[in-house]
């Protein structure tokens, strides 16, 4: 505690004055949360415009989604298994070369 | 320490009103009103323009909730606000046309009549007093024995070392005990021990 400290709480405004003050500040103020108000509720109100487009775009997804992985799932119905090279189009025999890890021979490059 | 229901921490006010909460605004303006009042007061010496500075104040931190990143520290982010908003109406020297507000007292509750005065009376006293502080002196005096505020706090606030604080409190308690004359400060001491 300290004893040298000044009562200084008459300063303070009256109940009836901090009501006036706070009245004024909330008057002027109501403006601006009326506005925050209806920002928040616009926003609540959008979502549920959204929601059938989403749905919609979702359900697509979703399709395309089935479709991609039943193509590149082959294994399921005992389809051949692409290569890498295959994939990436390398032609077969230089795919076969790659893949047997031996020396290519100078003349099969020419018939290539 | 939690707040309750009925006592709202900062935080949960201002995120109240972030959303439009009139009634989160009205609990913390009420809440900081004395204390933006003070500032303003201490600032300006003159309560009339304290009253003026501490709505503008308030209704500009109520605007610009968004800006308070620190919902805890709310009460220096709204010192501030004040402390600026009163020294641009002290730069501008505004020239009111209306009465002091010292003129325009509530009336005193019937049977209250001698006990409004007695009040009046010391009010006038401890704000002549203030008169002859400087406002950092003011600011410090009326933070640490008003507000309760540490030294630390109103070092940051007010742009001082926490030394100088401590300094500007002793001269102006001071000068204060020196204008308000030891019969004053006698019944103004009774007045705060026995309240």
């Amino acid at each position: 505690m300290d004893d040298d400290r000044i009562d200084l709480s008459p300063i303070r405004p009256d109940p009836e004055r901090v009501e006036r003050s706070a009245r004024a500040v909330l008057a002027r103020a109501r403006g601006t949360l009326d506005g925050r108000q209806r920002m928040r509720a616009s926003v609540w109100r959008e979502l549920p415009a959204w929601e059938r487009p989403l749905l919609a775009a979702a359900a697509i997804a979703a399709l395309l989604s089935i479709v991609v992985l039943l193509r590149v799932h082959p294994l399921a119905r005992g389809e051949h298994v692409a290569s890498l090279s295959e994939r990436a189009g390398v032609p077969g025999p230089i795919a076969r070369w790659v893949e047997s890890d031996q020396p290519v021979d100078p003349m099969s490059l020419l018939e290539w | 320490m939690q707040a309750g229901r009925e006592d709202p921490a900062d935080e949960e006010l201002i995120a109240r009103i972030r959303g439009g909460d009139v009634a989160a605004a009205d609990l913390l303006v009420r809440r900081y009103l004395p204390l933006a009042y003070t500032i303003a007061l201490a600032v300006l010496g003159s309560r009339m323009d304290a009253d003026d500075v501490c709505q503008d104040a308030l209704v500009r931190a109520l605007e610009k909730i968004d800006d308070c990143r620190s919902p805890s520290r709310f009460r220096f982010w709204l010192a501030q606000i004040v402390r600026n908003h009163a020294r641009n109406a002290l730069d501008r020297r505004r020239v009111r046309s209306g009465p002091a507000l010292e003129d325009v007292e509530e009336p005193p509750a019937p049977g209250h009549a001698g006990e409004a005065a007695e009040r009046r009376e010391l009010r006038a006293a401890l704000l002549a007093a203030l008169e002859q502080l400087t406002p950092v002196q003011r600011e410090v005096v009326l933070l640490k024995d008003l507000e309760g505020w540490d030294h630390r706090a109103i070092a940051a606030t007010i742009g001082v070392s926490e030394v100088m604080s401590r300094q500007h409190l002793f001269v102006a308690r001071g000068v204060m005990r020196e204008a308000l004359g030891p019969e004053a400060l006698r019944d103004h001491t009774e007045g705060h021990r026995h309240g």
